[in-house]
């Protein structure tokens, strides 16, 4: 039977990561199930569960400014309707808004959404366009590694016990931006994302953001389609050129799949739909 | 009188402040808990069993295994087909059967038991598909059963098909397939059971407890009086829990232990171990004239049981007899076909077959319309039985066919949504049409119910049934035709269900049959009840040609005297008597000619017809119903709230079937894999009652709880079809099926089919 602790401070709650043994718990909403299946097989359970819910540092919310930081503890509820963030990251808000059910929005962080390591993690792909990079606690101090370098595999990260997210500084695109984020699941709530697609436009084309998700080991930034539209003339023929290079890449990468049939068409008109709306978005603002 | 009103349902209460106990809240402190031990593979010889490594861990009891079965190995619902083995003796059919069964202390004990159990298993060759299943010299996988793998083969033949179909202005053919389809009722299966006065008691979630009593006795070779069976409140069934699911098990270690034991599956063995929807193939060539009047239908259907029988033989003659949906056909040509297979088993799934055949005939008739360039809800109009009508077994339809009064109902809607249909840059829409029609009851079978109503000495009146309420309301709906009856508010009548000590058999909670034949069984119970009363009265009188009836609740007589019959109740009592009316009722039906499948299969049939509303996002492929309009003739709606209750979870339920339900063995096997629509899938919904009275229903009712479903899934076929400008006829209409067809359309790709 596992143990349960709530430490009141950061250094506490490292001190307590730092024990063998030890989980972080946050929303629980991945963890949760992780528990149930392993008490199903009889395999052992983490012997400690330390719940970072009351950390205020894991809580920060920094829009303005310079140094835009989000904390871990975040849950998608309140990133869906906090109006601050609705403003200057609504990449992220849309992607909150997207993730699981009420019930696992409620509870669910972007710091366990992050840690989790799932390839179709919809809040990841969000921050990866925010160019996330994570602040990362340990008794031993602290570290920083974007997030494209903290998943190595699917549900795999340079996260080790003993460590804990604390949360990401963003820079987010140059405002104005249009901001967009899209997700396909296999129904309209509590869905894995097929595949999702996060799209940031801002007005001279200067610093496009495109990241596929669901797609890859875990959701990355298209630098050749960024490339292809910083160079373009915005419009209907760039955003389908950019579908289908999104596509390409996707082929080029995983090769061709039974999934592709679907994955292929859909990547190449789930982009196009996303730089168009992004577009179109940022035009309504002006 | 309460009979067309919209009471709230009977324990509504409890289940919304949480207070319902169902069988899965049964376990109770001290209770040993049970596991089982389930094969991973099938077909499989069962080398040993060696229970040593699983009696080592500290709280196990005992691993029973089937040498530990008393009597008979063979279990099922159909009679003709008891092939089911709870505790597979030396042989494996299907994967996840159970090959042992531990019982410990503890719930963390007996599973760890069941995984510590070793089994040695032999892998034999099986077969896996309806067509490996018929090919020469396949593996048997039931050797017992006398038609080798073929199950069934049931034959619908009427007129000459082949002729109708050359003389025909227009011949549509097509293929069409489903998929499995788990049940996911919302309580996973179940119970407690435990050893009371020389007897095995058990009480779990169950569609049919009077058949369980049955073959639990059967299983532990005892006399069915020997147990007793308390059905537990149901939290939803759909037809998953008419086969027995935790009951053996619990009688069985309660029986051996004499202690109490309680068993609930997981989800996940939830769906491994218990029954599916049979996905089915179906090929239509349908013939019709140059006014679009069809003419004739040849049908082929195949379908695969699995390895058990279950309910295999009911979807495979369902399916027959309602292939020509709700059509006039003059000449038919159907064979279906059903094979044993080594998959998992395949039982009864709302409507039986028949949700699966919906989807060919509603798609051949919009073909028939296209090829002739006519209106297709016209077509329906113009093809729907109407009474003087027959059906494809030849069975004369009298009264009581409220087809057209569907269709009307809907038309003006339908007619509105295709105005109103748009075409944009990100979506597409579509509207759909589906119409069924859908017999009551068993097919071409014996099914009665029976019921009695007791007035009480303190002038309450009690009703007795058999009838599992799983949460479809027949607890209400059988309280308030007592109620009507007897002339007495609803607040007068106390229920006893579902116990077979204290309740005679209903038979089962399936073909939505409860409110039309228990209902009748409950108005025979008041009719006998009420002559008991009058014969009682003029005893207690002294008067015997006293003339009296039984009005509001009270006995008058023609002289205007009242008398309360609780008085006549107390009278009788002090000779012993009680007073106690006995009802049964068994529809009147013949059994369907093995050759031409021609009969009277069912007394009564129900009618639907729905449309449905889809948006298709052109990039995604995302399917969206946006409204569903569901108009359903149910002879009388006893409560009009359940009525709708019933169309609206349906029609759920067929947006399930329709867009995302696909059960892979192995696979799709919990609720993440598994899709089943949330309240963000559900469309906005309409559901209109249409009562056409059943002369032979109780106060006119027929049936709602399968139609509710059938016609979603093909309205929704037919509308994602308009949209894409392509016929949909494989389900789930998945974001690969969708996108096939977009790309398709666009001319990117060729479309297979």
């Amino acid at each position: 039977m596992s143990r349960f602790l709530t430490p009141a401070s950061l250094p506490e709650a490292l001190d307590a990561l730092a024990q063998p043994g030890a989980k972080v718990l946050a929303g629980g909403t991945d963890l949760m199930i992780s528990l149930r299946q392993a008490r199903m097989n009889g395999d052992e359970l983490p012997e400690l569960l330390v719940d970072i819910t009351r950390l205020p540092e894991l809580q920060r919310l920094e829009l303005e400014g310079p140094g835009c930081y989000l904390g871990a503890g975040l849950t998608f509820r309140f990133l869906d309707e906090n109006p601050d963030a609705r403003q200057r990251v609504p990449v992220l808000s849309q992607a909150a808004s997207m993730v699981g059910s009420m019930q696992v929005r409620q509870t669910g962080t972007i710091g366990g959404n992050v840690a989790n390591g799932s390839p179709a993690a919809d809040g990841m792909s969000a921050l990866v366009a925010l160019d996330a990079v994570a602040e990362i606690a340990s008794r031993e101090g602290v570290r920083h590694c974007p997030l494209s370098e903290l998943i190595t595999a699917p549900n795999k990260t340079t996260l080790t016990s003993g460590e804990l997210i604390l949360g990401y500084a963003i820079t987010p695109p140059p405002a104005p931006a249009g901001q967009v984020f899209l997700k396909v699941g296999r129904r309209h709530e509590v869905a894995v994302s097929r595949l999702n697609l996060a799209a940031c436009l801002d007005r001279d084309l200067s610093d496009p953001r495109v990241v596929l998700g669901s797609c890859f080991p875990s959701p990355r930034r298209l630098v050749d389609v960024e490339e292809l539209i910083k160079g373009g003339k915005p419009g209907p023929e760039l955003w389908q050129a950019a579908g289908e290079m999104a596509a390409g890449h996707f082929t080029y990468v995983c090769g061709w799949r039974s999934s592709a049939t679907y994955k292929v068409p859909a990547i190449t008109r789930i982009t196009a739909r996303a730089l168009q709306r992004a577009w179109a978005g940022l035009e309504a603002r002006s | 009188m309460s009979l067309g009103q919209s009471l709230i349902r009977v324990g509504t209460e409890a289940k919304v402040r949480g207070e319902t106990r169902y069988g899965f809240d049964m376990p109770q402190a001290g209770d040993l808990h049970l596991a089982c031990v389930r094969a991973p593979k099938a077909p499989a010889k069962i080398l040993s069993i060696d229970p040593a490594p699983a009696m080592t861990i500290p709280g196990v009891v005992r691993v029973f295994t089937a040498k530990d079965v008393p009597g008979e190995h063979r279990l099922g619902i159909i009679a003709v087909t008891r092939d089911q083995e709870f505790m597979a003796p030396g042989w494996v059919r299907q994967p996840y059967q159970c090959v042992a069964l531990v019982a410990a202390e503890t719930l963390e004990a007996a599973r760890a038991g069941a995984r510590a159990v070793q089994v040695e298993y032999d892998n034999q060759p099986g077969v896996y598909s309806f067509e490996e299943a018929m090919a020469p010299d396949a593996p048997l996988v039931q050797p017992e059963h006398a038609g080798g793998n073929l199950l069934r083969e049931n034959k619908i033949k009427q007129g000459d098909t082949e002729a109708a179909l050359k003389d025909a202005a227009v011949v549509v053919e097509a293929t069409y397939t489903t998929e499995r389809v788990e049940h996911c009722a919302l309580e996973v299966e179940g119970g407690r059971a435990w050893w009371e006065d020389g007897r095995v008691m058990v009480k779990a979630c169950t569609q049919n407890p009077h058949y369980d009593q049955a073959d639990l006795a059967r299983f532990l070779g005892v006399e069915e009086n020997q147990v007793r069976v308390i059905q537990a409140e149901t939290g939803g069934g759909f037809g998953g829990k008419l086969d027995l699911s935790v009951q053996p098990f619990l009688a069985l270690a309660a029986w051996h232990l004499k202690r109490p034991v309680c068993l609930r599956y997981s989800r996940e063995e939830s769906i491994r171990a218990t029954g599916k929807r049979h996905g089915l193939w179906m090929h239509f060539i349908s013939g019709a004239d140059e006014q679009g009047n069809i003419t004739a239908l040849k049908a082929r259907i195949s379908g695969d049981t699995g390895a058990f029988a279950s309910y295999g033989l009911a979807v495979n003659q369902r399916a027959a007899v309602h292939a020509t949906g709700p059509y006039r056909t003059a000449n038919v040509d159907v064979i279906a076909r059903m094979a044993y297979t080594n998959n998992t088993f395949n039982g009864a799934m709302r409507g039986f077959g028949c949700p699966q055949v919906a989807l060919a005939h509603e798609a051949q008739i919009d073909a028939i319309a296209a090829e002739l360039g006519l209106d297709s809800f016209d077509l329906r109009k113009q093809n729907a039985l109407r009474q003087g009508d027959h059906t494809s077994t030849g069975q004369l339809l009298r009264a009581g066919v409220g087809l057209s009064a569907c269709l009307e109902r809907i038309e003006p809607i339908y007619r509105r949504w295709q105005a109103e249909l748009k075409h944009t840059d990100e979506y597409l829409e579509g509207v759909g049409v589906g119409a069924m029609f859908y017999g009551i009851g068993n097919t071409g079978a014996s099914n009665p119910s029976t019921a009695q109503v007791q007035w009480m000495q303190n002038g309450r009146v009690t009703l007795f049934t058999g009838a599992a309420d799983i949460g479809q309301g027949s607890d209400t709906a059988l309280m308030q035709i007592a109620a009507s009856r007897l002339g007495l508010p609803m607040e007068r009548i106390d229920l006893c269900r579902g116990d077979t000590d204290k309740t005679t058999n209903a038979g089962a909670t399936s073909a939505s049959r409860q409110t039309y034949i228990s209902g009748n069984a409950v108005m025979g119970a008041v009719a006998n009840l009420e002559m008991q009363l009058l014969q009682g009265a003029r005893d207690m009188l002294k008067e015997r040609h006293l003339e009296v009836d039984l009005r509001g609740g009270v006995l008058r007589t023609a002289d205007g005297r009242e008398i309360e019959p609780a008085e006549v109740v107390r009278h009788l009592a002090k000779s012993g008597a009680r007073v106690m009316g006995e009802g049964r009722f068994d529809p009147n039906f013949t059994a369907l000619d093995p050759q031409t499948g021609q009969g009277r299969p069912y007394a009564a049939y129900a009618y639907a017809a729905q449309c449905a509303r889809v948006r298709v996002d052109t990039a995604s492929a995302m399917v969206k119903v946006t409204d569903v309009a569901a108009a359903h003739d149910v002879g009388r709606a006893v409560n009009p709230r359940s009525v709708q209750g019933q169309i609206c979870g349906g029609v759920v339920m067929g947006v399930g079937m329709a867009l995302m339900e696909e059960y892979e063995q192995g696979r799709t096997e919990n609720l993440q894999a598994y899709h089943i629509p949330t309240a963000a899938d559900a469309p906005n919904i309409t559901p209109l009652i249409v009562e056409d009275p059943e002369p032979s229903g109780p106060y006119g009712a027929k049936g709602v709880g399968e139609p509710a479903l059938i016609p979603t899934a093909p309205a929704i076929a037919g509308a994602v079809s308009q949209a894409l400008g392509r016929p949909m006829r494989h389900l789930p209409i998945s974001l690969e099926r969708v996108m096939q067809a977009l790309t398709a359309a666009e001319g990117e790709t060729d479309c297979e089919d």
